[in-house]
């Protein structure tokens, strides 16, 4: 059992995720078919999702015989990365202004989360702010959040 | 005759000359900063010209065109992020130069090719216009599907590893093509009833989420030891080795003359044919393709440089553009009240600004390409755990600034952890790309295709060429492939 | 340090001092027929408004990616609608549930001639001929259209109602790539602007069969009006693409009173009436009861001609 469970390495987790997606791209494609019908808007997505379909099938079986290893190198890190953007970007949904959001991201990811001295962190987060607001809302002229 | 004496009237002109310059300094600039892409640099500053008369407005926008181009391919060099579409193809060997310490080589290489491949390209536009825009308008949609078909043969090549990944980042790529409402029916697809997807998913949004969110990602989860970047006295590649590639030089120059010239196909597509071309003809290399091959860097660099003067034409003669950047040209000469019909006629003034704004370009390329190298790679010395940071958070407002929609930033952070999970497991990310980009060309032919069958005059004379390449393609790298390994 | 933060306040407070712009959605694409008229007009019109105009291009959805935003933006006059003429259609196309009755219409800009296009070569010598060929091969004949709701799908609909001729209609992306069909024989029949195809047809590219008229047009007077086949085409007419500045219903009058005095100055300016008689936009420059009583009048015959189908 521990056997079992010990082959489902990360990188099958996710041939089977893309195996899950395929299915269902495959039923919303066939069911898009099978309401308009014919030559219509459904039959190209159609074919294409047979194909996503067939190759991730494909796909999961060689993934069970042979094991890609991840590369070597911390996961954690890049998690709280993930979880920081996710942060920003609701913060710009709840209209908190880009000038609040951009430095106090790129100082939590440098200094807290990669773990960067707290002076290069406090520069950068402070002049690609700057740099941001100098060519975006004054060269480009782009209303920024 | 006259017309040379125009281009030469134009050139020297300083309105002409200081726009032309100003334009491709931006363009290399912004080009080179990823997570901006260069499409949507020029359609920023297009609708910041719209107010100035025709002369700067045109020069300054070929010369952003000119300097995007390249300056692409300084980030897909030195971080393995392409800076705009048609620099995808750049970091599949200039990325591994850069990481044996030759960053700044291949960045002048990329330069001089980048030059030269403009002049062949603006020389194709200058004397070849019209017999080239009678080629591509005999293009029927059997032969755009064909191309397509062709098209999509590159998956092969770009996916590099298992070419069964590689099929299934295609078929991802099409699929999400798939969202939204199809330009030939009237149906909401896939949209999971989200308003914002009514109008699909934004091609250059996935490119900034998998190629730079992606990248920035997953640099940040992998420990490789800091690459030290050699110092060379000199940047430039030495005469001789441009001389020694000079027929690769030009036949990535004329695939990318071509593949621009056609209607709906551009750099980005210029630049991974001629890789795929490079890689299938190029037999005494000396490092493989994908491992920091020159030929992998001079092939797409001109092919996708030459596709300048080449998407022009049909953008001028038949007012259909090529890719995203011809497409927001075009809207931008319509603005200045540049009819596409009537431009080499009635209007032989304007073209011959624009030949003169690109020769400029192209010389100021050189200086404004050629100069900044050292920094730039000096650039890859700040520790990753600040530099991640800031590209993600460009890529952020690069996604947003495309067309000032939060949604479009979500979406790149989506594509973002996609592209990462893809790199992480070894999938190649390209496919989807090629998907995406060629998901239209593809469906809405199809639809033509099967509505005109039965016509003969859906054919063209290309069409058999079309159709034997299609059916010999894949077995004469099958034949050079064994040929190799015996 | 004191210089860095010098510069990053003067960016901030630069950036703070950005003055607020009314935001002019353009419905379809950069360089395409409703934004060569739009653009010009609101950099003639800003002048006699007090703040910018920010434009930006929404194309998608025949419009309705645009029109559904506008929609959902607040009524008070900060967000315009810069359309042509496929929101009135849309429900009865199915496309989208708004449609100009959604709206208050700004100013009415004008409206375009449109005509049956071949290829020079065409064995079509005139309409007529087009039409008899088209009954005795129904479904036969190429016709390019840009998919549901575009202008050869509509005038396709007309023709179909009126004399029961019906086309093998093959959808292209754009009014330029349909007409590129047209030109190297992919298909056999197009419907065009005047405005897009006059150049074509003066160097003898292209012909046009008719014109969707009552009275023959000043820049191509050889060309039939479509009435000379049949009057019963006067049931439809007048009728072609129109352009037209909108905000959301609902909002305060007397902001839609000062949009329309400043938008009218900006149309009565000679240059932009100039341009619009270079593109052969037949100028109208109606707004409030009279432009909405235009459009009903237009809604009602495409209407007339889809029901009949």
């Amino acid at each position: 059992m521990k056997r079992f469970l010990q082959n489902f390495t990360s990188d099958r987790i996710f041939a089977i995720i893309l195996l899950l997606a395929s299915c269902g791209a495959f039923s919303a494609a066939l069911l898009l078919q099978l309401r308009e019908g014919g030559i219509g808007a459904g039959t190209f997505p159609l074919v294409v999702a047979s194909c996503f379909l067939l190759f991730a099938l494909l796909n999961v079986v060689f993934s069970f015989r042979k094991r890609i290893d991840a590369p070597r190198g911390s996961l954690s890190s890049v998690l709280w990365i993930g979880a920081l953007l996710l942060g920003l970007c609701a913060g710009l949904l709840l209209h908190v202004p880009l000038w609040v959001l951009s430095p106090v991201f790129l100082f939590l990811a440098s200094f807290v989360v990669l773990k960067q001295k707290w002076l290069p962190s406090l520069l950068s987060a402070s002049v690609t702010t700057g740099l941001i607001y100098l060519i975006f809302a004054v060269l480009f002229r782009v209303p920024l959040p | 005759m006259q017309e040379f004496l125009g281009v030469l009237q134009n050139i020297i002109r300083p309105e002409v000359l200081i726009f032309a310059a100003l334009g491709t300094l931006l363009g290399v600039y912004v080009g080179a900063i990823p997570g901006l892409s260069g499409t949507m640099a020029v359609s920023l500053l297009v609708s910041l010209t719209y107010a100035w008369s025709e002369v700067p407005a045109i020069s300054l926008i070929m010369g952003v065109f000119v300097g995007v181009v390249y300056g692409g391919s300084r980030s897909a060099i030195l971080l393995n992020i392409p800076g705009a579409p048609a620099a995808v193809a750049t970091g599949f060997d200039g990325y591994p130069l850069a990481q044996k310490g030759k960053a700044a080589q291949a960045m002048g290489l990329a330069c001089i090719q980048s030059f030269i491949g403009t002049l062949l390209g603006i020389f194709a536009l200058a004397f070849l216009t019209p017999q080239i825009a009678q080629i591509s308008s005999v293009f029927r949609s059997v032969d755009f599907l064909l191309l397509g078909l062709l098209a999509l043969l590159l998956v092969g090549s770009v996916s590099r590893g298992s070419l069964l990944k590689g099929l299934l980042g295609a078929s991802i790529g099409l699929f999400l093509g798939c969202v939204g409402k199809p330009s030939q029916f009237s149906v909401n697809r896939f949209t999971l009833s989200l308003r914002y997807l009514d109008g699909g998913i934004s091609f250059i949004v996935a490119m900034i989420g998998l190629f730079g969110a992606g990248e920035a990602l997953y640099q940040l989860s992998v420990d490789y030891p800091a690459v030290k970047q050699e110092a060379p006295k000199r940047i430039v590649p030495p005469i001789k080795t441009i001389l020694k590639h000079l027929p690769l030089t030009v036949s990535s120059a004329l695939i990318g003359i071509f593949v621009g010239a056609l209607p709906g196909a551009g750099g980005d597509m210029a630049a991974l044919l001629g890789y795929d071309a490079a890689k299938r003809t190029v037999r005494k290399n000396e490092t493989p393709f994908g491992e920091g091959a020159v030929e992998g860097l001079i092939a797409p660099e001109t092919a996708n440089n030459a596709a300048i003067g080449g998407a022009l034409i049909p953008m001028l003669t038949l007012g259909i553009p090529g890719d995203a950047i011809t497409a927001v040209l075009l809207g931008a000469l319509s603005m200045h009240g540049v009819s596409h019909y009537s431009l080499m006629t009635a209007r032989p003034n304007l073209f011959s600004l624009i030949l003169a704004a690109l020769v400029i370009a192209s010389l100021f390329l050189l200086l404004f390409g050629l100069t900044g190298i050292r920094v730039f790679v000096k650039l890859l010395k700040i520790p990753k755990g600040i530099l991640m940071p800031i590209i993600l958070m460009l890529c952020i407002v690069g996604a947003y600034a495309i067309n000032t929609n939060l949604y479009d930033v979500l979406l790149m952070v989506g594509f973002g952890f996609l592209g990462f999970t893809l790199k992480r497991f070894q999938y190649p990310v390209a496919p989807v790309v090629l998907g995406l980009i060629l998901h239209e060309l593809l469906e809405s032919n199809a639809v033509r295709v099967i509505r005109l069958w039965g016509n003969p005059e859906m054919f063209s004379f290309l069409t058999p060429i079309l159709f034997a390449a299609l059916i010999a393609l894949p077995i004469i790298s099958r034949i050079c492939g064994r040929k190799d390994r015996a | 340090m004191k210089r860095l933060l010098a510069l990053l306040l003067t960016v901030f407070l630069l950036t703070g001092c950005a003055n607020t712009a009314v935001n002019g959605i353009i419905q379809w694409g950069e360089g395409g027929g409703t934004d060569k008229l739009m653009r010009p007009l609101c950099s003639y019109t800003e002048a006699h408004l007090d703040g910018s105009i920010s434009l930006r291009n929404m194309p998608g959805g025949t419009g309705t990616v645009a029109t559904q935003y506008v929609f959902d933006k607040p009524a008070d006059g900060n967000t315009l609608l810069l359309g042509a003429e496929n929101p009135a259609m849309y429900d009865a196309l199915g496309l989208s549930d708004l449609t100009y009755a959604d709206f208050d219409c700004v100013l009415l800009i004008g409206s375009e001639t449109v005509g049956v296009t071949v290829a020079a070569d065409s064995p079509y010598a005139d309409f007529a001929s087009l039409i008899d060929a088209a009954k005795a091969n129904p479904g036969k004949i190429r016709l390019a259209t840009t998919a549901k709701g575009g202008l050869p799908w509509t005038v396709a609909r007309f023709i179909e109602s009126v004399t029961g001729a019906t086309f093998n209609e093959i959808p292209y992306d754009s009014d330029a790539t349909a007409a590129n069909a047209v030109l190297n024989g992919e298909c056999e029949v197009t419907v065009m602007k005047l405005q897009a195809g006059l150049d074509a047809a003066k160097d003898g590219k292209l012909r046009y069969l008719c014109m969707l008229t009552d009275t023959p047009v000043e820049a191509l007077p050889d060309v039939m009006p479509i009435t000379a086949y049949d009057s019963a085409f006067n049931a439809f007419l007048p009728w072609g693409p129109f352009y037209g500045v909108f905000v959301k219903k609902g909002t305060d009058p007397s902001v839609r009173e000062k949009l329309t005095e400043a938008f009218r100055k900006g149309f009565e300016d000679p240059a932009y009436q100039k341009l619009l008689a270079d593109l052969c936009v037949d100028p109208l420059g109606l707004s409030g009861d009279d432009a909405d009583a235009w459009i009903d009048a237009w809604r009602k015959s495409s209407l007339s001609a889809l029901n009949a189908e």
